[in-house]
């Protein structure tokens, strides 16, 4: 009799929070595609549908992993901020999901939709191409100054 | 969609500051503008500024909200480099220093940076430059609203258009008031401010540091920022360097300040604000690399400033912050206003539209300018369209285009009209190309490398030298009533 009342109980408390989990709303990320960054940076905004009123200020969970099976993924903010800006990535795949969590009740919401982010960099020839031209142009630009400046005082 | 950030100051501590701070400028724009009796003193401060309002005022104005909060942001979306090109823009004042000097000898009784391109390069050339230096100046302006927005929602969670509103109104009424004196007035004590200000957050952000720890956390979470060879990083060095020379180049701001400045006085104000904003951009921005460190959330890049600094030096910090960031906002806005205004005015009412225009009615109209760019940089800014440097750096290309233009125009006779213009177009257009297709950081080391090939072209296949004696106005109608 014990064994079915604790059975019961079980069963009771798994339907609670399951019925609980089901009523957080599943986010969304704004824009809802994948994207590629060759700086290592990106703004992922989100929104669970309910916030669209802005009257329920939900907690979220955001995290990153290197796999789309998030076998190792991590944390990488958790808060009622409607975004979070990522930056300093190396090259590669990452992928975003975010939750609602309810931390006083325990409970967490369905994952978004997952988002992959590639990351490749732009190509480090062209970056010191134009860094060497840059440095052209501005020792030119010193150069027309300073004899610009000598000549004239010398006019004078 | 507001994307909510976690504020840090009590929203009505905000408020209170914002209004203290707003009373006193306007009290101030209208106790300094008292002095201006004619047009010399309301846009030129009597062209009789001294040596330390003349450093205060250079130093001030070029640190703007950008420097609080895009080096930051350069920092967090470029790492080291990022910040490093920030302070690279410092050139632009060291290299304006002795174009300060010229620019004075050449042009004693000017008004404008207008007035030097239509009398060096005819109409034509003119037209284009005042619709860049005008772009410029209002995109600059947008910047500077959507910051004081941004500024105002970070730290005490006052909605952006609220905050960017009020920053706006504040400035637009000062500057109608009080003209270049209260610009200048109101520099001085801004630029002590932000200096001091910057030293308290800097030692306190220094000494609430592990760096050992900032470096570990960078290393494992974001190592492209601590990476010497982050390309797009690589690309912000000299683009952001060759737009601050453009933009020192060109704009009103700079060149109302060296007309502002009593003979002798140009040079070395220019070249002392200039040293002393190199470190200011470099302290402003090693904050963004501590965002790891703290686990503190950043949803937009340029918002990356006020937010360290405010979390990092708590509530009393906060304030300190506040303040700062609203001086080096006002700072920039008013000249902004101020040098806008007056080159729509000058340039295009007076020369153009209204030739025999009395002095009264010149001032009216100013009023009016200064209230309608205030009104529009508003309605721009209200959508928060892009972050602060998208939006600014969409104008690099046009405003690098126009330093060779200058710089050999001022010192170069055989620099031509034809070279100037095709200079200017060619730099803007092939510049925003590569805004587009590369990325905001290339833009305007492109327009600036397209500008220096054509004018320099064209001034070797120029055969006709300018006659400088063409830049004195004065001379030319004497010379002219002489004649009749």
């Amino acid at each position: 009799m014990n064994s079915v009342k604790i059975i019961i109980g079980l069963f009771l408390g798994i339907t609670i929070i399951s019925l609980q989990a089901q009523s957080l709303p599943a986010p969304y990320f704004i824009p809802d595609k994948n994207e590629n960054s060759e700086t290592g940076y990106i703004q992922l905004k989100w929104i669970a549908q309910s916030d669209e009123d802005e009257t329920i200020l939900y907690q979220y969970q955001l995290e990153q992993a290197e796999d789309s099976g998030f076998s190792s993924s991590k944390e990488i903010y958790r808060g009622n901020d409607l975004a979070s800006f990522i930056s300093g990535l190396s090259n590669g795949n990452y992928y975003y999901r975010v939750r609602v969590v309810d931390e006083d009740r325990k409970v967490n919401g369905p994952w978004s939709a997952t988002k992959l982010v590639v990351v490749k960099h732009h190509s480090l020839e062209l970056a010191l191409s134009l860094f060497t031209l840059g440095g052209i142009v501005f020792l030119s630009t010193v150069l027309i100054v300073v004899r610009g400046s000598r000549k004239i005082g010398n006019d004078n | 969609m507001d994307i909510h950030q976690s504020e840090i100051l009590n929203p009505t501590v905000g408020w209170i500051l914002l209004s203290i701070l707003s009373g006193l400028w306007i009290y101030l724009g209208f106790y300094w503008g008292k002095k201006a009796k004619n047009m010399d003193g309301f846009m030129l401060a009597g062209r009789n500024v001294g040596m330390a309002f003349g450093t205060a005022t250079a130093m001030a104005t070029w640190v703007t909200s950008n420097t609080t909060m895009l080096a930051p942001q350069f920092a967090l979306q470029l790492g080291i480099w990022g910040m490093v090109a920030y302070s690279s823009a410092a050139f632009g004042l060291l290299l304006f220093a002795p174009l300060a000097k010229r620019i004075k000898q050449l042009l004693p009784k000017a008004f404008t940076s207008g007035d030097f391109i239509r009398l060096r390069y005819g109409k034509t050339t003119w037209y284009l430059f005042l619709v860049i230096s005008i772009f410029y100046g209002f995109t600059w302006l947008i910047s500077m609203g959507m910051a004081g927005g941004i500024l105002m929602n970070a730290l005490a969670g006052i909605p952006y258009k609220t905050g960017m509103t009020v920053i706006l109104a504040v400035c637009v009424i000062y500057t109608v008031f009080g003209g270049l004196y209260a610009v200048i007035g109101t520099d001085f004590i801004q630029s002590l401010i932000i200096m001091i200000g910057i030293v308290v957050v800097g030692g306190a952000v220094i000494f609430s540091l592990d760096l050992d720890q900032v470096y570990a956390n960078l290393e494992l979470e974001k190592p492209m920022l601590i990476n010497a060879l982050l390309p797009a990083s690589i690309m912000a060095i000299f683009n952001n360097l060759l737009f601050g020379i453009g933009e020192v180049f060109h704009s009103n701001v700079w060149w109302s300040r060296a007309f502002a400045m009593r003979s002798g006085i140009g040079q070395k104000a220019y070249t002392m604000a200039g040293f002393f904003w190199l470190p200011v951009p470099i302290a402003a921005g090693f904050i963004a690399l501590t965002t790891g460190t703290f686990d503190i959330n950043i949803t937009s890049p340029d918002m990356v400033g006020p937010l360290m600094a405010g979390n990092i030096l708590g509530k009393a910090g906060s304030v300190i912050v506040f303040i700062v960031f609203f001086c080096s906002l006002a700072s920039s806005i008013d000249s902004l206003l101020a040098a806008t205004s007056d080159l729509i005015v000058e340039d295009i009412y007076k020369k153009m539209i209204n030739p025999g225009v009395k002095e009264k009615k010149l001032r009216k109209v100013s009023v009016i300018i200064i209230v309608s760019l205030g009104l529009l940089a508003w309605i721009v800014c209200l959508p928060r369209i892009g972050t602060l440097a998208t939006v600014l750096f969409f104008a690099g290309p046009m405003v690098a285009s126009t330093i060779y233009p200058i710089v050999m125009g001022l010192y170069w006779r055989s620099a031509s009209a034809k070279g100037a213009f095709l200079a200017m177009s060619l730099g803007s257009l092939i510049g925003l190309i590569g805004y587009f297709e590369l990325g905001w950081y290339t833009g305007s080391l492109i327009g600036a490398t397209v500008s220096i090939i054509v004018t320099t072209l064209f001034a070797k296949l120029n055969k006709t030298p300018f006659d400088w004696a063409k830049m004195d106005e004065s001379k030319i109608i004497s010379t002219n009533k002489i004649r009749q």
